[in-house]
């Protein structure tokens, strides 16, 4: 027969369904250590995730995918139906490889001549033959007809003067079996793609679409048509069009990076399949099938991917935030073990008669640590559930384009594991410890050692982190500019060192104080008292909500900074809502639905008569001032200004001048001297850079000086901007239509610089642990009141038959809990505001752009935040209070 | 021929360290405990028994002398060894009787089964089914003290196991301490009751840490009382019922008595008989089923009346932890808004109930019967004109025990009507009315 297992054993299980507050304890201890330690892993993969779809958009799925690029002369003997099966080989070949390599996109196949002559009714013009797969559907059709034909661009069309329906002749495709030039019928015209905004799926072509250098001219443009028609084509030519230059008949096979669900460590194998493909391809059944093995003919075939930039680049991004990251999640993991250590404590107090009833029955430790933990064992499951379900479900607030896989789950599940495991094993220990303790058995643990204030150890490693930051900055040096492990260890260790100490005074001085003869009302003589004999757990509680708010504080703090600076530069940077930068000759259509203003600059083109370099602004000042985005604290605004600079004469030279520009009345502008007219001194202006004076004149004035003074391109190279002001996103499109030479600027462009994110999901994520860690604290202040409030029901009872009225009870321990929370947050946050002044200035994402980081107390939050808590402080109160109010002061008479 | 010692010791002595500094509980104490014999050992609250009682069960450790249990010293012993002497030589019941038993468990699981056979002994046969927090207080201290021998150790250390127990309950307890005794089984019992020093072979009376000689203070007479006066409180057939796990208790069927001004009445019932609750619903901290209770006192309603109305001592003080001794008395006259003027009757009192040493001290540095008459001052600061006191004594030792009657006297000739829950058979040496109470049903006791 079985043994039949002790009932205290057989009980355990359960054991903690009798005891909320412990119960409570163990479940947020463990869903902050699994909440902790597995959001590393999920956020550190989602960003690296997410930065590396950054990057792929940034260079195009097509250019990251796979693309096989071959180019072969025409026999002349090839007949189109050989061809055409040719490619058939080819495209089934693909597709197998497709379906054998993940995260691929549908292949798109390129067809594609050298530059042949085009013939229309009214001219002629050089054309490239263009079959690609769904091509007409990524341009914009102007005009079409029915019937079969070619898509000619407009610009080819009106070179030709050719209209759909009508014929073209091809000359370059005639051949000695076919002497006269082949005709093709258009089908359609559309918009020329160097005219339309560089998109994803002609990145590749990019450089046979845009004219490559500012006086260069619109390559061919394509003609478009299908691919059998395009191979008919060329199989009839007889090798005519390889006499060119750039002889060759092109087919272009590519396979696009599927972007969506993708993580760096997949790109990375990725990567590995695609150097397998390029290293198979002169010899396996593949490089025959896609026709690389045959030498026949055949000029160059190569495979092509910048997927290694884009994954070299997402890494380095991602390596930037990962330390930070890990430290963060490492330190709340910490918090979370410190709170499982007090956790294991505190279940031994909350059932301290039946643990001193077994330690006299002399019930071994090793036999009660194990008991314990089958009694917390259910709890520490469910809450480290719960925290693995809270992380993976905030993952999406950092990274919301970040994909995590598999495996990167089952790590996190593994780094969820061991840490509520630590975290069960720290639990039973400490219950050990506190269990051998019950009685005085004379064992002193520390010692001595137990005077040296343990504040010391924080205090003294702060200390060492801001002279790292003093000394080293607070921004990696690496590609990326993002904080360092120092700033987000620093305010914590400061303010849990500060918390210490002031906990450790402020104790001192409420017992000295309330030695004294004072009259107080209840409600705060009882809190004070208290609060003067509270010792270990409260202290604990105390210090891990300062270093929680401290942090929340500091980080908000910092985040607030970065943002009004990462907008200060912007603003700098676009001078109004949104700009662009066009071509000289680039007009502004009178229809333009917003108001814009062109701005010339001219890059340090003068200097003051002693040498200094002088940046200049050349501006229509009445449009100016319609489109100026002035930020309130660059001082006052220059619209006045502007105005005079409007109507001022052109001589001499009037302008508004930077603070810095020397006053000495003029300028040297094309090596002459020219008196300038200052109108206005502003301290700073738009595009004004860090050191260099800026002069802004009107472009009427400038151009009157040069035809007076005949100095012509006095400034030489010009910068031609256009700002629009209304709302930037609608702005910015309609900039679009300019032709801009890079896509149009807004503060969000800078807002969502990589390296700005990166700090902003740092501090995001120092944010949720900080906000975790501040939770976990209020919880356990929670529990702990309502399990001493629960043990002194009696005391309660009699205090009101006293005449301690239940408002009364209900306001001592809500200004006992008010006084924990807000002494934590004044010291936190004190401590953290503190911290934050030296590190702000040392953190610049953007550091190229002015201006300097700007220190910002988000005053608006952390009103916020300390409205929260003083809700949360009553909340705890009341709540205390109504549960002890619940608790059967007769019922605790009788069991007692 | 004395029988040979099971423990002796020598010199010990134990010091508690607190933030305050070090309070020494023993000093130098010399003693010898046989095997098969009952050592009562005595002496007032706060005298060091517990500590004594602690030491030999291996949960202090001694801070200095000798302490031998059966040829094993104590005082040095290695952690282990004190482990494996409380598990096999020394079984140790706590003063509080709940405080012995396991909350989650019913009785029969208590210790795995082994007690069954001797908790059907101490008549809890019908309760093995039950919960300890199902149990009366009588019922927990039986089964903390069946558990307690079912453990076979040739040690039993009980600390003031009868202590809430009346009569009729402490006399089977009592006559298997004598029983076991006979079977070998050494019995170390702390206590301030008289019958268990009168089963006991040996006594060891301890004052402030130190063993003295001597006899008990002869027992005082009569305490003053002023005469009985106008009726301050009338209660008419109060009934009260509650739920104890599948079973209703009626724990109050019939509670009616009254009180006059200026006299010490006493409820007299063995433990289980109901007085807590009726004097819990007579403090209107309950409501009654039924019934009527009525005070000639300010709303009349008991639940509506102020400290100075209406005090209660409870059975377990309900002192505030967070406040010193003289803090938690003067806590009435502080939420009064009298503190300053009560400052003499707090220095008076603390200064009666030997408390004035002790008055900065938390309640849980001071021993449990110090802690009791702390309650006391607490409940008589503000002169109430209506006390109720649930075994104000029970912690007592005999000469601090006269010292509360004769407290309670005292505050009777002043005018208050002091109502003392009891069951100690003496009480009429102190009281001036009796009322008895069995089976929740009060009636009043005709003195011969």
């Amino acid at each position: 027969m079985r043994p039949r297992l002790p009932a205290l054993w057989r009980k355990a299980p359960y054991v903690l369904a009798y005891h909320a507050s412990a119960l409570g304890a163990v479940l947020g201890a463990a869903l902050l250590a699994a909440l902790a330690s597995s959001s590393a892993p999920f956020v550190t993969t989602a960003v690296a995730s997410e930065a590396l779809k950054t990057k792929l958009a940034d260079l195009s799925p097509y250019a990251t995918g796979l693309q096989v690029w071959s180019a072969r002369a025409l026999a002349g003997s090839e007949s189109a139906v050989q061809l055409e099966r040719r490619a058939d080989t080819r495209e089934s070949a693909v597709r197998e490889l497709r379906a054998r390599i993940p995260h691929l996109g549908r292949p798109v196949f390129t067809y594609e001549s050298s530059p042949v002559p085009a013939s229309g009714p009214g001219g002629d013009d050089q054309v490239r033959l263009l079959a690609r797969t769904d091509a007409v559907a990524h341009v914009r059709v102007l005009a079409r007809v029915r019937g079969p034909g070619v898509y000619l661009a407009d610009i080819t069309a009106h070179s030709l003067h050719a209209r759909p329906g009508e014929t073209i002749r091809l000359p370059g495709l005639g051949s000695y079996a076919r002497p006269s030039a082949p005709r093709v019928r258009v089908k359609g015209i559309y918009r020329a793609l160097a005219h339309s905004p560089s998109t994803d799926y002609w990145r590749d072509l990019y450089q046979e679409i845009y004219p490559q250098c500012l006086d260069c001219g619109v390559p061919p443009p394509y003609v478009l048509l299908g691919r059998d028609a395009l191979l008919r084509l060329v199989a009839g030519s007889n090798g005519a069009i390889v006499a060119g230059a750039t002889s060759g008949f092109e087919e272009v096979v590519e396979l696009p990076v599927d972007p969506s669900g993708i993580t760096l460590q997949q790109a990375r194998a990725l990567h590995e399949r695609f150097d397998a493909v390029r290293r198979s391809l002169r010899s396996s059944s593949l490089g025959q099938r896609l026709g690389c093995t045959s030498a026949y003919l055949l000029k160059r075939c190569t495979v092509t991917s910048s997927l290694s930039a884009a994954v070299l680049l997402a890494n380095a991004d991602a390596s930037a935030v990962t330390p930070a990251v890990r430290l963060l999640s490492e330190l709340g993991t910490a918090i979370a073990l410190g709170a499982a250590a007090a956790a294991g404590v505190f279940l031994v107090r909350r059932r301290r008669a039946e643990a001193a009833l077994l330690y006299a029955r002399g019930e071994r430790a090793a036999a009660f640590a194990a008991r314990t933990g089958v009694e917390v064992l259910a709890p520490a499951l469910a809450g480290g559930a719960a925290g693995f379900a809270v992380a993976l479900g905030a993952t999406d607030a950092f990274a919301p384009a970040g994909s995590i896989s598999a495996g990167t789950v089952w790590s996190a599940v593994a780094h969820a594991a061991a840490a509520v495991a630590v975290a069960v094993a720290l639990l039973v220990a400490c219950a050990a410890l506190s269990f051998l303790r019950l009685y005085d058995t004379g064992v002193r643990g520390l010692g001595r050692a137990r005077l040296v204030p343990w504040e010391l150890a924080p205090l003294g490693a702060a200390g060492f982190l801001l002279a790292r930051i003093v000394s080293d900055g607070a921004v990696s040096h690496g590609s990326s500019h993002a904080p360092t492990l120092a700033v987000f260890a620093f305010p914590i260790l400061l303010a849990a060192g500060a918390a210490g100490a002031g906990a450790r005074a402020v104790r001192a001085g409420l017992a000295r104080d309330l030695g004294r003869p004072r009259r107080r009302g209840a409600p705060a003589y009882l809190a004070l008292r208290r609060l003067a004999a509270a010792r270990g757990l409260v202290v604990a509680l105390a210090v891990v909500a300062a270093a929680s708010l401290g942090a929340f504080a500091y980080v908000e703090t910092l985040a607030a900074s970065l943002h009004r600076t990462t907008i200060e530069k912007a603003y700098m940077a676009t001078g109004s809502d949104a700009s662009a930068i066009v071509s000289e000759a680039q007009p502004v259509p009178a229809s333009f639905p917003y108001p814009v203003a062109r701005v010339q600059f001219a890059n340090q083109a003068a200097s003051t008569p002693d040498g200094t370099p002088v940046d200049v602004m050349v501006v229509d000042p009445a449009a100016l001032a319609r489109t100026l985005h002035w930020q309130g604290d660059w001082g006052p605004s220059p619209a006045g200004a502007l105005g005079r600079l409007a109507r001022a004469p052109s001589r001499p030279l009037p302008a508004i001048v930077t603070s810095d520009l020397a006053p000495g009345g003029a300028l040297v502008l094309g090596g002459r001297r020219v008196p300038l007219r200052p109108l206005a001194v502003v301290r700073t202006f738009p595009f004004r850079a860090g050191g260099i004076p800026l002069v802004i004149t009107s472009g009427r004035a400038l151009h009157d000086l040069e035809a007076r003074t005949r100095l012509y391109d006095s400034l030489g190279v010009l910068t031609t901007y256009v700002w629009g002001k209304g709302p930037p996103a609608d702005v910015a499109r309609a900039l679009a239509g300019l032709e801009p030479v890079f896509p149009p600027a807004t503060v969000d462009t800078f807002l969502h610089d990589p390296d700005v994110l990166l700090a902003t999901r740092t501090f995001g994520f120092m944010r949720l642990i900080a906000a975790g860690a501040g939770a976990l604290a209020l919880l356990g202040l929670l529990l702990y009141l309502q399990a001493r409030q629960r043990s002194q029901a009696i005391a309660s009872a009699l205090a009101r038959r006293m005449g301690l009225a239940r408002a009364a009870e209900t306001l001592s321990l809500c200004l006992e809990t008010a006084a924990v929370l807000g002494f934590a947050a004044l010291l936190g946050g004190g401590v953290a505001l503190a911290a934050a002044g030296p590190v702000v200035r040392r953190i610049d994402p953007l550091p190229a752009d002015p201006p300097s980081p700007l220190l910002t107390v988000p005053v608006a939050e952390l009103g916020l935040a300390a409205a929260a808590l003083l809700a949360a402080a009553v909340a705890a109160g009341a709540l205390t209070s109504r549960l002890a109010r619940r608790a059967d002061a007769a019922e605790a008479l009788r069991v007692a | 021929m004395s029988p040979e010692p099971l423990a002796a010791c020598r010199g010990l002595s134990k010091t508690y360290s607190t933030p305050a500094g070090g309070i020494e509980a023993l000093h130098a104490v010399d003693a010898e405990l046989a095997a098969g014999e009952v050592t009562a050992v005595v002496g007032p609250s706060g005298s060091g028994k517990s500590t004594l009682l602690r030491a030999l069960a291996g949960l202090d450790r001694p801070t200095a002398g000798s302490l031998v249990v059966g040829g094993a010293e104590l005082a040095g012993a290695p952690p282990a060894a004190l482990r494996r002497h409380r598990r096999e030589r020394a079984a140790y019941v706590a003063q509080k009787p709940a405080d012995n038993l396991v909350p989650h468990l019913r009785l029969r699981d208590q210790d795995d089964g082994r007690a069954v056979a001797r908790l059907v002994e101490f008549g809890l046969g019908h309760r093995l089914g039950s919960r300890p927090a199902e149990l009366s207080g009588g019922e927990q201290a039986r089964a903390a003290f069946a558990l307690a021998l079912a453990r076979g150790t040739p040690l039993v250390l009980a600390d003031e196991p009868t202590a809430e127990l009346d009569r009729g309950s402490a006399g089977p307890l009592l006559e298997a301490i004598r029983a076991h005794a006979g079977g070998g089984v050494a019995f170390v019992v702390a206590t301030h009751d008289e019958d268990v020093v009168a089963i006991a072979d040996r006594v060891l009376r301890l004052d402030r840490g130190r063993v003295v000689a001597g006899e008990a203070p002869a027992p005082p007479g009569r305490a003053p009382a002023g005469g009985a006066g106008e009726t301050v409180l009338a209660a008419q057939g109060v009934a009260k019922a509650f739920r104890r796990g599948p079973e209703t208790i009626r724990a109050v069927v019939d509670g009616t008595l009254d009180l006059a001004r200026g006299e010490v009445a006493a409820l007299l019932g063995r433990s289980g008989s109901g007085k807590s609750t009726l004097l819990a619903l007579l403090a209107g901290l309950q409501e009654p089923a039924s019934g009527a209770i009525r005070y000639s006192l300010g709303a009349g309603e008991p639940s509506l009346l102020a400290w100075r109305e209406l005090a209660f001592l409870p059975q377990r003080f309900g002192l505030l932890p967070e406040l010193s001794i003289r803090e938690n008395v003067e806590l009435p006259a502080r939420l009064a808004g009298e503190l300053g003027r009560r400052a003499p009757e707090v220095d008076a009192l603390l200064e009666r109930l030997g408390l004035a040493e002790l008055a900065g001290r938390p309640p849980h540095e001071t021993s449990i019967g110090q802690q009791q008459r702390a309650a006391l001052a607490r409940a008589l600061v503000l002169s109430p004109a209506v006390l109720l006191a649930d075994e104000p004594t029970s912690h007592q030792d005999a000469g601090w025990r006269d010292a509360v009657w004769r407290l309670l006297g005292e505050a009777a000739a002043a005018g208050t009507a002091c109502l003392v829950a009891t069951h100690e058979e003496d009480v009429a040496r102190f009281a001036t009315r009796v009322w008895t109470i069995d089976g929740g049903a009060t009636r009043p006791r005709c003195e011969g």
